[in-house]
This record gives structure tokens, C-alpha cells and sequence, in this order.
């Protein structure tokens, strides 16, 4: 199997398991979507192990100010630790306690974070605050991490994103690496059409290969929304 | 019948779709992966240990023994 959604899921799983893509060059001959499920229950496993002593932290920080409990998150615990925190702490704590990090940081706890389990503490977050984590994944050309995010936010958020990540090959790669079809057609619906049409010049004129980055199926879209979004 | 490995996880709860998953793998990829988790568990526990001890001596003197009681409640 190859492709950008392959490549993808051996990142994330990667990112899971302490180790580099390389490393997982023996998953090549399993489908994406059984890594993907694969991904999710193992991430649940390494979570599940640590929940206990994860929610006494979570308790004892309740007795910290929100500044102390993220400079101890930030310089100690480390953008892993506070992934698995966020989905065990009280969704609005974790948002006054996040705001409280630096961004880079944030992009760096994005990267290892499950959104499936923090899902509350992101749909609280500010648009600013995302539009800016989101900004920093891009300039680390980290689409995986960006493309996870999408079907936990809101269309203004969405919007206010793809506005502010400029070009056409960050958004290409970004809709590559989105994990459901559903997830796919909400992000193009939402993508102005020039933008959309100016990713299909570049597909077009960097003689992207779009059969051997398993592309096929974004490009079939593509060509559909633009066809019906048409004046 | 096969020897239960790291990726038989009797802490999360049985889901349909991972079991199916984990039986389409083949054996060899199954144990190279059970190999990879089975180095990957005692190790996110050791680290989250670490940090969290680590994480007391950055909380301030009066509220270490109330934040240290609530960690280590035995």
C-alpha cells in the first residue's frame, strides 16, 4: 500500500508508539483503514494504562493556580503527557490552562493529541488561539496533525484556517490526509472556489502524481464540488 | 490457538472493529507490532511516573504534601 493517507497513519501511529515512520515499514502491506482502527485502539491501550495515575495528577493539579499547572505542563510534563491530561481534565480548565502555554507548544501537544478524546476542550477553544496553533503546524508542514483537527471544529473556525494557510499544496495535503469521506466533503463545501480551483491548477501544472500519492479519490472530488458549485 | 501477546489488552474494553483488525493482520506483522507495544507500554507508564515526581518538585513547599497525598493517596 502507498499514498499520502498511508503515510499519514504510519505517522500517527508512529507518534503512538515512541517510534519513527521507518520503523513501521513492516505495516506497508496493511490497509489505511485498518491501521487507522488499529491506531486508535492501541493509542486507547497506552491511555487506559496511565488513566489512573493521570487522574490523580489531574486532581492534585486542582489544587495549583492555572499559571503554575502550565508552566509544570509546558517545562515538565511535556507535549505527550499533556495530550493524555486534556482529555482527562475538566474541558474548561483545560482551555484556561492551554491558553495559558506558549503556542508553539500547543502545536507541539496538536501533534500528540487524540481529538476524538479532547473533543470537548476544542470545541471550546478560541478561534484565535486554533487559527494561530494552526498557522505553526503549517509552517512545520505538519498536514497530518492539521487534517486530524477538521472534523472536531466548527465551519467559522474551518474557514478562519484555510484563510490563513496560505497556498496550494498545504491545503491539498491537508485534504489528503482527512480520515472519513463525510469529514473530506464538509472541508471542500467549505472552501472558497477559487481556492479550490487553484489547488487544481497546481495538481495540474506541478505534475503532481496524483495515482502514486493514492490522490485519486481527493481529485474525483475535487472535480465534482467544483462541477456543482459552478455558476 | 494462539499465545496472547501485547496487543491482547485485557484493560481495553473488547471493540468489533479492533478485533477484526488485529485478526486480518498477518502473523509475522502482528508480532512485530505486538513486539513494538509490548516496549511501548512499560515505557509510557515509566515516563508518566517520572514526570509526575519530577512535576512535585516544581510545585510550591506548603502545597507539595496536599498534592503529593492526592497523587500517592496510600
Amino acid at each position: 500500500m502507498s499514498g499520502l493517507a498511508h503515510d499519514g497513519e504510519t505517522i500517527k501511529l508512529g507518534r503512538v508508539l515512541g517510534v519513527a515512520p521507518e520503523r513501521l515499514a513492516f505495516l506497508a502491506s496493511v490497509d489505511v483503514d485498518t491501521l487507522r482502527v488499529l491506531r486508535e485502539r492501541l493509542a486507547g491501550t497506552l491511555l487506559e494504562d496511565a488513566r489512573p495515575l493521570l487522574q490523580r495528577a489531574v486532581k492534585g493539579a486542582r489544587l495549583l493556580t492555572v499559571g503554575m499547572v502550565a508552566s509544570i505542563g509546558e517545562r515538565v510534563f511535556g507535549a505527550l503527557l499533556c495530550a493524555h491530561m486534556a482529555g482527562i481534565m475538566e474541558p474548561a480548565r483545560a482551555v484556561e490552562v492551554s491558553l495559558r502555554m506558549s503556542l508553539p507548544f500547543l502545536a507541539d501537544v496538536s501533534a500528540m493529541l487524540e481529538p476524538k478524546r479532547a473533543a470537548a476542550v476544542i470545541a471550546a477553544m478560541p478561534t484565535g488561539t486554533i487559527v494561530a496553533v494552526a498557522k505553526i503546524l503549517a509552517e512545520r508542514n505538519d498536514h497530518v496533525t492539521l487534517a486530524r483537527f477538521v472534523g472536531y471544529l466548527g465551519d467559522a473556525t474551518v474557514l478562519a484556517v484555510i484563510a490563513a494557510i496560505p497556498g496550494d499544496e498545504p491545503l491539498m495535503r491537508t485534504a489528503a490526509f482527512l480520515e472519513t469521506r463525510e469529514i473530506s466533503t464538509r472541508m471542500l463545501a467549505l472552501v472558497p472556489v477559487e481556492r479550490l480551483r487553484s489547488v487544481v491548477r497546481y495538481l495540474e501544472e506541478a505534475r503532481v502524481d496524483v495515482a502514486a500519492l493514492g490522490l485519486e479519490a481527493l481529485r474525483a472530488e475535487l472535480d465534482a464540488v467544483l462541477s456543482a458549485r459552478a455558476p | 490457538m494462539t499465545m496472547p501477546d501485547a496487543l491482547d489488552d485485557a484493560n481495553t474494553p473488547a471493540e468489533p472493529l479492533a478485533t477484526d483488525a488485529l485478526a486480518r493482520l498477518p502473523p509475522d506483522v502482528r508480532a512485530e507490532l505486538a513486539a513494538l507495544v509490548a516496549q511501548a507500554r512499560p515505557r509510557s507508564m515509566r515516563d508518566t511516573r517520572a514526570a509526575i515526581d519530577q512535576a512535585l518538585t516544581h510545585v510550591p513547599g506548603f502545597l507539595r504534601g496536599a498534592v503529593r497525598k492526592l497523587l500517592f493517596p496510600s
